[in-house]
Formats: C-alpha cells, sequence, structure tokens
C-alpha cells in the first residue's frame, strides 16, 4: 500500500482513486428534502479495500450511487467534488459520464437477483460493457466473457453462458455481478452489500474472491456494508458513517481497539465475537436513526447518546485527529 | 416450452366446458319451457300445439339434460348452432356466422393493431416523462378518447372529420374490404375504447420496470439510456401489456356491435344486435358462446407470447 | 453507567427532535386523494351527477315528456340550453332525466356487485376446498364472456320470464308498479348487469383474502391467540375493503355507459324510460343536420363517465401507493 497522508483538508496522494470532498446528495420529496449524504469527504487509494459501515439509511448506499452519478429522482448532487482519478465527476454531462461507468468505475450490486435482467441470458448481459466501452465484436467478447466467467469461480462457464439468472444459486449470481463489474478493468469497485444476502459459507467465498481480485487488478475497493465483522475481516481501513456524515474514519485495526466516537462504540459493541465476549451482555444503541429531513444544527447523534451534552446539540463536531490516519467527530471523545 | 403450451390449451378447454355450459343452461331453460316461449313468439302469443310439438323434438327436448348437453357441445364444436326461429326462413346460424364472421374479425384485427400500433409507444414515452407535460397530455387524451362510449364518439368524430374540418370527403358506409380507406375511420375508433387501457397499463409497467434495479445495474455498466430502454425495458415491460391487449378483444369485440350498427356493416356484431332487438334466444345464445370463444382464443395467444417473452413462464412459477 | 438500561451523564435518555408523523390509513387516502386534482375534478362532477339524480324533476326546466311542436330540433338557445329534439321536447330536461336512469341503475348494480363479488369471492377463498374450486370454475367461465354480450343475453332471456313474473305476482298482490312496461326494463337491466360484474370483484376479493390468509401477520396474530373474527375485522377487512372502493368507483362509471349502451341498442330501458343511451340512438339518424342531438347526450355521458374514471384512478392511487420515492 502506497504511503497515504491522510488529512482533512490540503493536497493528497496522487495514488488516491477516489476523492470525495464535502459531498451533499439531497432527495426531494413531497415531504421536504432529505439531506442523504451532508457533507461527506473520504479518499480510496488503488489496491486499498476500505470499508464503509453505518446502519440502513445512514447515506452509505447514496453515497455509492453519487460516485457513480446513479442518484434516483428525486435525489440530485447538490455540492461537493468526487474526484475519480483526478477528475471531478459531479461536473461531467451524462454521456461523459457514461464513459467512465464500467471502465473506471463499476458498482457490484446487493441483490445479484434483482441487479440482474431476468429475461437476458447472463452471457449476453456480460457481453454488453464489453462491447459498448472497449469496442469488441461479438466473439471476442464472447471469449472474454467466457474468461472472466472463470476467473470469478464459476465451472463449465461455456455453457452457462446462455443460462438465465434464475437458473444460478445466489452464490453464483453473485460471482457474475463481480465478473460484469471487472470486465473493463475499473480502478474503483463499489461492492454495496455484496453478500448480505448470502449464506455465511458463501460470503467467505465471495469476500476471499474480492479479495484476490483486488490483489490482480490493484483495484481501490469500497465495500460497503452494516457487518462490522466483515469489515474486520477484509478491509484496510474503515469509515463509519451516521445520517449522512463521516463520523469516524481510519485503519480497521486502530479504529476496531481504539474506537472514540460513541456511535462505533456502539456499534462494536453490538456484536458479539464468540471468544472475546463470553459472558456479556448484547448491548443495542437505544433510539432510533434520525429523519433526515433538514438536520437540525450539532451532533446528529446526540439523542442516543450516552455522553450527550449542550454543546453536542448545538455544535456540529469536527473530524480531529486522534490516531495515526484516525479521525473521529465528537466533543467528548476522552470519556 | 411445448409443454406450457399444452398446459394452457388443457386448462382452456376445461374453461370451455363450463363456458358451453353457461350458454346452454342459459339458454335452453332461461326462459322457462323453451318449446313454449318460442311457440307464443313464432305465433302472434297464442299456443299451437302442432307447433309446439314440433319445436319439443327440434329441441330434443325430451332428452336427458347430459344427453343434451353433449348433442350441443359436439354441435358447436362442428358449427352447427341450429336455427333462428325468429328470422324468415328459420336460416342456420352457423351460416349466418361464417358469412359475419369474418368482416368483424378483420375490422377487429385492424382496431387490434391500431391500438398496439398507437397505444404501445405512446405508453412508452408518458413513462419516460412520468409528469412532464407530455406525460399528462397523452394520458389525458386517451382517457378523453377511452371514455367517450362508440357510439357517441363515431357521430362526433364523423361530425368533426366531414363537416368542421372537411378532412374526410365523405362517409362510406358498408364494407369494402380490409385495406380500403373506408376501414380506416371504424378501426380508429374501435381502437379508441381499448386505447387508454393499453397506454395506461404500458406505462405504468414501463415505469415499474425503470425503478427495477436490473435497470440502474444496467446503467452502471455504462450504456446509452436508449440502448437501456430497448434492450432490458420493453422486453420486461411487455408481459403486462400483453395481458391488457388480450382484455381489450373483449371490449373490442363489444365495441365492434356499435360501431357496425353505425357504420352499416353487417359483421358478427350487427347480427348479434338484430337477434337481441327480435329476442332471438337462438341466435343470441350462439352468438354470445362464439364471442366467449373468441376472447378464449386471444388468451390463448397471450399465453403463448407470455411463454416466448418471459422465460421464467415456461417453467412454471 | 447502569448496565440494564443506559442512561446519559444527565440522566434520561432524550428522543430525537422529530419523529415520523403517525398516520392513519384513511387520513393518508383522503390527503392523497386530494392533491390528485383530476380526482377533485371528477368528485366534483360526481357529486353533482347524484345531486341531479336526486332532484332531476324538479330542477329540469320543462317536463321531459312535454312536446312543443312549435320548437322542434332546434339547436341550444336560451330557452332551451340543450335544444329540442325531433318532437319538441327540451333537451336538458331530458338529459338530466337520463342522468337520474343511469344513476339509478349504476347504485343499484354496482351495490349488487360489490355484494355478491364479495360473498362469493370471500367464501370461497375462506372455506376453501371444493367449494372454491366451484367458485373458481364459475368464476373463470364467467370472466372470458364479454361483458356487453352476455348482458345481452341475459337480457334477452329474462324479459318475457320477469314480465311472466310479474304479471302473476301483479293477480295476487295488485301493486300497480308492476304493470309498468319502464319498472320491468329496471328490473331486467338490474338482473343482467349485476350477473356480469360480480365475477371480476370477486375473483379479486379471493385473490386477496387468499393472499392475507396466508400472510405471516396473521399466522402471528393467531399465534399470540387473537380470535379468527377479530383477525378479519381487523385485518382482512381494511386490505380488502380498499380495492372493493375502487372497483366500486369505476364499476359506477361502467355500469353507467353499459345502461346507456343497451338502451342505445334498444334493449335497455325503453320510452317512455328517459335515456341517454336511447337519445343518442334517435339522434344519430340526423347526425349531419342536428349534430346537437347527438352531442349533447352524448357528451354528458362521456364527461359523466371520464369523471369517475378521474375519481377511480385517484382512489387507487391513494389506496395503493406505488413505491413512494424516498
Amino acid at each position: 500500500m502506497a504511503n497515504v497522508v491522510y488529512s482533512a483538508d490540503g493536497p493528497k496522494m496522487n495514488d488516491d482513486v477516489l476523492q470525495i470532498q464535502d459531498l451533499q446528495t439531497r432527495f426531494y420529496t413531497q415531504d421536504g428534502v432529505v439531506s442523504a449524504v451532508d457533507g461527506l469527504s473520504l479518499d480510496v487509494a488503488a489496491g486499498e479495500m476500505v470499508g464503509l459501515v453505518g446502519e440502513s439509511g445512514c447515506g452509505k448506499s447514496t453515497a455509492a450511487l453519487s460516485i457513480m452519478r446513479l442518484v434516483p429522482v428525486p435525489g440530485r448532487i447538490v455540492g461537493g467534488q468526487i474526484l475519480l482519478d483526478g477528475q471531478d465527476i459531479v461536473p461531467l454531462s451524462d454521456r461523459e459520464m457514461r464513459g467512465l461507468r464500467g471502465p473506471t468505475v463499476a458498482m457490484i450490486f446487493q441483490d445479484a437477483l434483482a441487479a440482474l435482467d431476468p429475461t437476458m441470458k447472463v452471457g449476453k448481459q456480460l457481453m454488453e460493457p464489453l462491447q459498448a466501452h472497449m469496442g469488441m465484436s461479438a466473439s471476442e467478447a464472447r471469449g472474454r466473457t467466457i474468461e472472466l466467467l472463470a476467473r470469478v469461480g464459476i465451472p463449465a462457464p461455456s455453457e452457462r453462458l446462455d443460462a438465465y439468472p434464475h437458473e444460478f444459486s445466489g452464490g453464483m449470481r453473485q460471482r457474475v455481478m463481480i465478473a460484469i463489474a471487472l470486465s473493463c478493468g475499473p480502478k474503483l469497485l463499489l461492492a454495496d452489500e455484496p453478500t448480505t444476502a448470502l449464506d455465511v459459507t458463501i460470503q467467505r467465498q465471495i469476500l476471499d474472491l474480492m479479495l484476490s481480485l483486488r490483489d490482480e487488478t490493484g483495484a481501490g475497493v469500497i465495500l460497503i456494508t452494516h457487518d462490522v465483522g466483515v469489515v474486520a475481516e477484509t478491509c484496510d481501513r474503515v469509515v463509519v458513517m451516521y445520517a449522512g456524515r463521516r463520523v469516524e474514519s481510519g485503519p480497521t485495526e486502530e479504529v476496531f481497539v481504539r474506537a472514540k466516537h460513541p456511535y462505533t462504540v456502539g456499534l462494536l459493541s453490538s456484536t458479539l465475537e464468540l471468544e472475546r465476549d463470553k459472558g456479556k451482555p448484547l448491548r443495542a444503541i437505544p433510539g432510533m436513526p434520525p429523519d433526515l429531513i433538514e438536520p437540525p444544527p450539532g451532533c446528529l447523534f446526540w439523542p442516543r447518546c450516552l455522553r450527550q451534552t449542550e454543546l453536542c446539540r448545538e455544535q456540529t463536531p469536527t473530524l480531529q485527529s486522534v490516531g495515526t490516519d484516525h479521525e473521529a467527530a465528537c466533543w467528548h471523545m476522552d470519556e | 416450452m411445448l409443454r406450457y403450451l399444452i398446459r394452457r390449451v388443457a386448462t382452456m378447454l376445461s374453461v370451455l366446458i363450463v363456458v358451453v355450459a353457461f350458454v346452454f343452461i342459459l339458454g335452453q331453460y332461461g326462459a322457462g319451457d323453451l318449446a313454449m316461449h318460442l311457440t307464443l313468439q313464432m305465433n302472434d302469443n297464442m299456443f299451437d300445439p302442432e307447433i309446439y310439438n314440433s319445436l319439443r323434438q327440434q329441441l330434443h327436448m325430451d332428452e336427458p339434460v347430459l344427453k343434451r348437453f353433449t348433442r350441443f357441445l359436439g354441435d358447436a364444436v362442428r358449427g352447427d348452432f341450429g336455427v333462428s326461429y325468429i328470422l324468415p326462413g328459420t336460416p342456420k346460424i352457423g351460416r349466418m356466422m361464417a358469412v359475419s364472421l369474418p368482416i368483424s374479425m378483420q375490422l377487429g384485427a385492424a382496431a387490434m393493431v391500431i391500438v398496439a400500433a398507437v397505444g404501445i409507444p405512446l405508453g412508452v414515452l408518458a413513462a419516460i416523462g412520468r409528469n412532464n407535460v407530455l406525460d399528462h397530455l397523452i394520458v389525458g387524451t386517451s382517457t378523453v378518447l377511452s371514455s367517450t362510449p362508440a357510439f357517441v364518439l363515431v357521430p362526433v368524430a364523423l361530425y368533426l372529420l366531414v363537416i368542421e374540418l372537411r378532412i374526410l370527403p365523405t362517409v362510406g358506409f358498408g364494407w369494402h374490404g380490409l385495406f380500403s380507406k373506408e376501414t380506416l375511420l371504424p378501426a380508429a375508433c374501435l381502437a379508441a375504447g381499448p386505447l387508454l387501457g393499453v397506454v395506461r397499463y404500458t406505462r405504468a409497467s414501463v415505469v415499474d420496470v425503470l425503478s427495477q434495479e436490473y435497470v440502474r445495474a444496467a446503467r452502471a455498466k455504462g450504456l446509452s439510456e436508449w440502448s437501456v430502454i430497448g434492450k432490458h425495458v420493453i422486453k420486461n415491460a411487455m408481459t403486462p401489456v400483453l395481458t391488457v391487449l388480450g382484455l381489450s378483444t373483449a371490449r373490442v369485440l363489444s365495441g365492434s356491435i356499435f360501431i357496425e350498427i353505425v357504420f352499416n356493416l353487417r359483421g358478427f356484431g350487427d347480427m348479434a344486435v338484430r337477434a337481441f332487438q327480435g329476442g332471438d334466444i337462438q341466435t343470441t345464445a350462439a352468438t354470445t358462446l362464439v364471442s366467449a370463444m373468441i376472447v378464449m382464443v386471444a388468451n390463448l395467444v397471450v399465453d403463448f407470447m407470455y411463454g416466448v417473452l418471459d422465460p421464467r413462464v415456461r417453467v412454471g412459477q | 453507567m447502569a448496565e440494564s438500561t443506559p442512561t446519559t451523564l444527565t440522566g434520561e435518555l432524550t428522543t430525537p427532535w422529530r419523529t415520523a408523523k403517525p398516520r392513519s390509513l384513511w387520513g393518508d387516502t383522503a390527503r392523497t386523494f386530494a392533491r390528485n386534482k383530476a380526482g377533485m375534478a371528477g368528485l366534483v362532477v360526481a357529486c353533482l351527477v347524484i345531486l341531479i339524480a336526486i332532484l332531476a324533476p324538479w330542477v329540469a326546466p320543462y317536463d321531459h315528456l312535454e312536446q312543443d311542436w312549435d320548437h322542434l330540433r332546434e339547436p341550444p338557445s336560451a330557452a332551451h340550453l340543450m335544444g329540442t329534439d325531433a318532437v319538441g321536447r327540451d333537451l336538458l330536461s331530458r338529459v338530466l332525466m337520463g342522468i337520474r336512469t343511469a344513476v339509478l341503475v349504476a347504485v343499484i348494480v354496482t351495490f349488487t356487485t360489490a355484494v355478491v363479488g364479495v360473498l362469493v369471492g370471500a367464501m370461497g377463498a375462506l372455506i376453501g376446498r371444493w367449494v372454491d374450486a366451484i367458485v373458481v370454475w364459475v368464476m373463470d367461465g364467467l370472466l372470458n364472456f364479454p361483458t356487453l354480450w352476455l348482458a345481452a343475453f341475459i337480457n334477452v332471456l329474462t324479459r318475457p320470464t320477469i314480465r311472466r313474473v310479474a304479471r302473476q305476482i301483479y293477480e295476487s298482490t295488485h301493486w300497480n308498479w308492476l304493470q309498468d312496461p319502464v319498472a320491468l326494463d329496471y328490473l331486467v337491466m338490474f338482473g343482467c348487469l349485476s350477473f356480469v360484474w360480480w365475477a371480476g370483484l370477486g375473483r379479486l376479493v379471493r385473490g386477496q383474502v387468499l393472499s392475507l390468509r396466508e400472510k405471516e401477520f396473521i399466522e402471528a396474530q393467531r399465534a399470540i391467540g387473537a380470535s379468527p373474527w377479530w383477525v378479519t375485522t381487523r385485518h382482512l377487512v381494511p386490505n380488502v375493503l380498499g380495492q372493493v372502493i375502487v372497483q366500486m368507483s369505476t364499476g359506477f362509471g361502467r355500469a353507467m355507459l353499459a345502461e346507456s349502451s343497451l338502451s342505445f341498442l334498444g334493449i335497455g330501458i325503453r320510452p317512455p324510460g328517459a335515456s341517454l343511451g336511447k337519445m343518442i340512438f334517435d339522434g344519430t339518424a340526423t347526425w349531419r343536420s342536428d349534430p346537437h342531438l347527438v352531442a349533447m347526450p352524448g357528451l354528458t355521458l362521456a364527461i359523466i363517465i371520464m369523471s369517475f374514471v378521474f375519481v377511480g384512478d385517484a382512489l387507487n392511487d391513494a389506496l395503493n401507493p406505488r413505491v413512494r420515492e424516498r
């Protein structure tokens, strides 16, 4: 891994495939304006696997969609920069962005059954980006597809080409999704809960596959998940999100052992590890995630926080350095 | 695929029995003693034992019910629907239908083509627009056209086109063949009825498909929007549209009654109306039965198309 | 910090500054409906129509049967807002009475259809086995008939029977209305239209009840010991009711159309009964010279039907929301 000097402002190393600065994505709904992503900044270097964790609704999927510029109506990116391989993609036209999807950045979706066209043969779906972006002919694309399927571990790939998505098992389908994502050799991979819908044993296989592909291609990977166990096993760094903001980040082991933000602490203590936590009660974080319509000032976690004070309600905590590469945003971190 | 088709045909046949049974029971017993009823109809409301007995014989009324039913079924399958006792000369209903059906079939087919060719693209456009001006315009116009009953639409359309706007020189009444210019207006008026349904179903289906994850995944591959729509959306959106096209058959059948009357086309619907007005039970029963059979065949065709479009269906959900 | 219930430094747990507003199903429905402009417009017209139906004889400027031979086939004017027909009757008055006819038929038919459809559909779904099999068989069979055709068939069949039965009842009861041919026309209409449409609703209801029966929350309710009656009224009914209401709303317009259609063909409500369909039929002969004879009743009918379509649509949107955009 290259030296990445990580700071809240100032120039970054050019090894970063992704630099998000102060991203704001909002949804203009009938019930009000939802700030799904509210000032998010994060970086991903080449070959690095970054875990993006948080509860449902914290904005991690929206952040990923923002990177792809696929935020659904009525959502829009309203501020910030997203530097993909050095280029800010926020002002790009749709046509320009299309050229980047596949060759530069690709996404692995959570539910492979839903993300594959049920009426189109799997091979054809794999060939589409190859023909669109790499200019391959049908036979070239077919050959490459067979290679890709073999690489992700699908047996008898030349026969499976002509199968339909519903004829695959869950794990196989996820492998197909990974193959599609990798087909044009992207520099950044966004994996949105790629193992959540799978059995535990299959999860293991898929994660191993992703790690080996990462090693092979040198792509940067953002692994979005709410499962901290997965992050602990596979990610180099972790970014913790809450209510559309980054509340803590740093190298995985550092953050997990020396968690500073109360939300991270809560998240970690609500999972169990068999050996370590025998006899300990399972702690849930009390309360509910906030409604993100026009959020008030102050820390968004304060209603559920055991360290809350008046200060928390009035002033939004900023990210401060609490260790090597380790940042967190809380007014009461040393308690 | 073949197995799927066979299953569908078998289902249809079992429903056919029910349908025939309905018509049989209603037709033979709905008016009380059928022979009596017909006798009174034919003879100025006066009972005549000769006519009565001869009718009883012709209608096999002394046979047990089941035997009558199987006879009825067998005859119907062979195209023998009995005779009309009301029309002069007691003509064979089957023969009358053989003459009038082709006209209606052609008219109906032309109308269906217009419905599909106009309705589906409009529905797709409306869905892509989703609440923009074009969308509202399309849905609004379709609603107006479809809510106007056929027998209102035709005179109004005629008046506008012939008198006010002078687009058409005059109106040709009577049937001049499927591809003659006189067929366009009746077919178009007939198409107006089902139009809204097709536009709406297409729109809803496309909107639904557009919100599916695989459409987003296709965009994530960097495909152009038109490519996404053409390759992924249309195929997946078509299944509900087929349903509504199949359902439209019934609507077209019903609408053709009015279109045929107003445009003076001696088709199936026209024949049926004369039977309705004359209280001709035999003919009415026969036409009702045949109309139901047409609907069933249309549904079978729709089922077949399902199998072609959606591979999941072939396996059996 | 306590082990059991975590508390804050200040000693109590606070809640987020905003929680979602609790919403009742009906309140939500009404609000969504109100936002639909076409639906509201349709509702206004529908209410107007119902009002006219009730008040027609008093609101109509002229007696709808009165013939004024000095004013034959006049186009709309100040004296006759919709003009006059071939025998000098005021068209507006006739149209108003025609609306009354159509509404009367629609009310009875919609109600009957709903009752029969819901009962049969629910019965099939809840009782199951061979009862359900028969119900499905019957409904599927019925649904294969084009509705107008079947309605006309029943019409032709039942007319003589009803006449005969009416005469027999009259002989024993001497109720005068049984001698009124228009009343008999109505009876025939009610019968044939209700017969034709209950199956559609029945199938819907059956489907809903079946799927709801399987749904996990019903199991869960039973698991905690809720009685089947409670389960039915609190859970099944609201869900099914929504669909039924939508169907009834569109069915109302459809029934009015069917009445007009059958009357147009001459087998519906016949003179001296007033029917929009019959008026349109009479006017069709002179569409070139006196377009108002077709246009006035025709457009009135079209507007009314359209309104019910809009209302039905808006209700459908309100009761069965599509995926709400986040």
